[in-house]
């Protein structure tokens, strides 16, 4: 009796799961891998790039797999639902890996695209968000020969070069976060496609500053760099300068920190950002036998001196031009000097009084020997 | 009936797999509690509060070891009073059930399968939860070393996973924290632990110290909420406020080597403690309702408490207000210490005044 029990209860749970109903097969979805947003006009305009199956019948493929559909709306649901009519397909956001958002889309319309991928059960946290002067559709939209460029390449550029910290990962979890705190501010990385005969590489550009969900600066890409070494997301940057003796010199690093503490002076809070890093020299223009003995802790002040220089330029049109905290430093006065921060009906009141101190101390690790044609 | 005896550390493990099921599957924006490091001041109230309530019970099941809170109910009540307390256990679990069931179908169709149909996530799961509590707490309570022993790998992988994007600037300092907040999270945490209660029902099952049993329960508890805060709060800061479910961005945000997106095995293991988490408060509902409905057999004891509890979590399923407000009243605290803590405290009373009255009155 209990065996037959068992046996119908098993039966009715197969039959019963409630996952499965209702499903689409894989050819009813829209593999997204990229959405880029733009914003003319009082109308949305939404592009992705999705997966296809390469085939030499269908003309809006490519050997790539990768595919584009477009669809306009006064919202970005409805965006998407035009796009579904369309394709008579339904929309999978859960391969998606790049969200492209357009100056004007991103200057009006930040807080409803961010929320609304935000909310999408589909849309990983971790995917990377872009800006581009040019229109979105652009960056995703390029071919490099015969083919589109997909989104996992442009991801992978852009996490290359973040290794030197020449860009860095302004994923949606990030770009959440800066936007819900009062204190912080939102940095986005901004790239643009650089076209050369019949090859389009999409590059970082600089980035952009916005504030209460609107635009208020525009960053060059010298100040990445900036605000990788205070974020301590560095990993293998190459710094190079100029000995009068050696000539040009450059350093990678190998390994590097920085710490942030508070303090309080004359009612205003000073943020002292000390910056260790370690390094390898990667070339000297005119190689020195007792380099080590003579030249190396010159050569060491100078890496800081330039490491430095590019922290203040970030801080400077970050921070001081435009009231821009995208380094957590309000988290750290938070976190350091409560009371002080407490002290403030609007914590955002905070940022405009923010002064840095930073420091930077380089430790060369490693000198390879010389190779010289004898 | 459904019974089987336990050992205390079975029982210890049985229980926080179904309360670590409801920690994970926490939802911010349905209450106003608290955020902060003074979280872990609450939590740490949490244990005080939560021995506090049963101490009662301590004494009581020191003096009558073998025995439950009804066995004891129909022996100091007699038997319309010991049926008038096994009426009120039989309710409270079913609201516990119909609660639990509600909150997985809520958790599944937002971040699993929005398309699924509500009856069918609710039927599947009570069945299952039904079909289980069916094997008697022993059977139960066996499996569970099992799913605990993969709950905690997964968890390790999540830690690890997590670690590197942890900043202590992501927690709120202690001073900005409000006492009204700390209270409500307090209140919140314990009535959400009907575990507590659980206790009381399978006093009789326990081989073992029941009181240590429940203390190592009860520290275990707050210490592992102690630990999810500071995972969730470390790595997430404010942005796991925007999360329906903070704890399955996390598993979701999280890389162990080149491992990305594991939500989905760690997923696939909730939904099996959450299955347990709805089995053991059928279990109890039909151990409760057995004492005064005790002619039925047990298949279809089983059967009618499952139907009202689908019933009931199909009710609060379809209508979020009815469900707000039910977890209000469950937050007030009052079911919870109306089991836990009064009535073995008249029991307690009762029994007392019972042993005082001379013989032949």
């Amino acid at each position: 009796m209990r065996k037959i029990s068992l046996a119908l209860v098993l039966a009715v749970l197969c039959v019963s799961l409630g996952g499965c109903f209702p499903v689409s097969q894989l050819n009813e979805r829209i593999l997204i891998q990229a959405i880029a947003v733009d914003y003319e006009g009082g109308l949305f305009d939404v592009t992705l790039q999705y997966f296809v199956a390469p085939s030499g019948e269908n003309n809006n493929t490519d050997v790539t797999g990768s595919a584009l559909i477009s669809g306009q709306g006064e919202n970005l649901s409805e965006a998407f639902r035009s796009i579904a009519v369309r394709s008579s397909q339904t929309l999978f956001f859960g391969h998606n890996r790049l969200l492209v958002i357009g100056q004007n889309a991103l200057d009006q319309k930040f807080s409803e695209i961010i929320h609304f991928f935000n909310t999408d059960h589909q849309t990983h946290p971790n995917i990377s968000i872009l800006t581009t002067f040019t229109k979105a559709s652009d960056i995703i939209s390029n071919k490099i020969g015969q083919n589109t460029i997909r989104a996992q390449e442009i991801e992978e550029t852009i996490k290359n070069v973040a290794q030197t910290g020449d860009s860095f990962m302004s994923t949606l979890f990030y770009v959440v976060k800066s936007h819900m705190d009062p204190t912080q501010q939102t940095a986005i990385l901004k790239v643009q496609p650089i076209e050369n005969f019949d090859d389009v590489r999409i590059v970082v550009d600089g980035v952009t500053l916005l504030k209460d969900g609107r635009i208020v600066a525009q960053g060059d890409v010298d100040m990445i760099r900036g605000i990788n070494w205070i974020r301590s997301d560095i990993q293998k940057a190459v710094v190079t300068v100029e000995d009068a003796d050696i000539g040009l010199i450059s350093c990678e690093s190998i390994a590097t920190s920085a710490k942030t503490h508070v303090t309080i002076e004359n009612g205003a809070p000073i943020v002292w950002v000390d910056v260790n890093n370690t390094c390898r020299v990667l070339e000297m223009q005119n190689g020195d036998p007792d380099f080590i003995q003579t030249k190396m802790q010159q050569v060491e002040q100078e890496v800081s001196a330039a490491i430095q220089a590019e922290m203040e330029h970030a801080i400077d049109i970050a921070l001081y031009q435009n009231d821009c905290d995208v380094f957590d430093f309000c988290n750290y006065i938070r976190s350091q000097q409560t009371d002080y921060f407490l002290s403030f009906e609007d914590p955002s009141q905070i940022v405009p009084l923010i002064q840095v101190r930073t420091s930077v101390n380089t430790r060369i690790e490693r000198v390879h020997p010389r190779t010289e044609y004898r | 009936m459904l019974g089987g005896n336990v050992r205390v550390r079975q029982l210890v493990v049985l229980l926080l797999v179904s309360r670590i099921f409801t920690t994970l599957t926490y939802i911010p924006q349905a209450g106003k509690s608290t955020s902060g490091l003074v979280t872990l001041l609450v939590n740490g109230a949490g244990i005080v509060a939560a021995i506090l309530l049963a101490l009662p019970a301590f004494v009581v099941f020191h003096k009558n070891k073998g025995q439950n809170v009804l066995d004891l109910s129909y022996t100091t009540f007699g038997r319309v009073g010991g049926s008038a307390v096994a009426g009120l256990y039989t309710l409270y679990f079913l609201a516990c059930t119909a609660i639990a069931a509600a909150k997985f179908e809520y958790f599944v169709t937002t971040v699993l399968f929005p398309q699924s149909a509500s009856a069918a996530v609710l039927f599947t799961v009570i069945l299952t939860g039904a079909v289980i509590a069916s094997f008697g707490l022993e059977g139960i309570s066996r499996s569970t070393l099992v799913v605990m022993a993969v709950f905690v790998l997964s968890l390790a992988i999540t830690v690890f996973s997590v670690f590197p994007i942890i900043h202590t600037y992501n927690y709120l300092p202690m001073a900005m924290g409000s006492l009204d907040k700390m209270v409500y999270g307090l209140l919140e945490s314990l009535s959400q632990t009907a575990e507590l209660a659980f206790f009381m029902l399978a006093a009789s099952s326990i081989k073992g110290s029941f009181a240590k049993g429940y203390c190592a329960f009860v520290t275990i508890t707050f210490a592992g909420f102690m630990l999810f805060y500071l995972l969730v709060e470390g790595s997430m800061g404010i942005f796991a406020l925007s999360q329906p479910f903070p704890f399955y961005t996390l598993a979701s945000i999280g890389e162990f080597f080149s491992f990305e997106r594991q939500e989905a095995i760690h997923v696939s293991i909730w939904i099996f403690m959450g299955t347990l988490n709805i089995a053991i408060y059928v279990w109890a509902a039909c151990v409760s309702a057995s004492y005064w409905a005790g002619k039925l057999k047990k298949p279809v004891l089983i059967a009618a408490v499952g139907i009202v509890a689908f019933g009931l979590a199909w009710l609060l399923a379809g209508n979020l207000k009815l469900f707000a407000d039910v977890l209000f009243a469950m937050r007030t605290l009052i079911p919870l210490a109306a089991v836990v803590f009064l009535v073995p405290l008249l029991l307690l009373v009762f029994s007392k005044r019972r042993a005082k009255k001379p013989c032949g009155k």
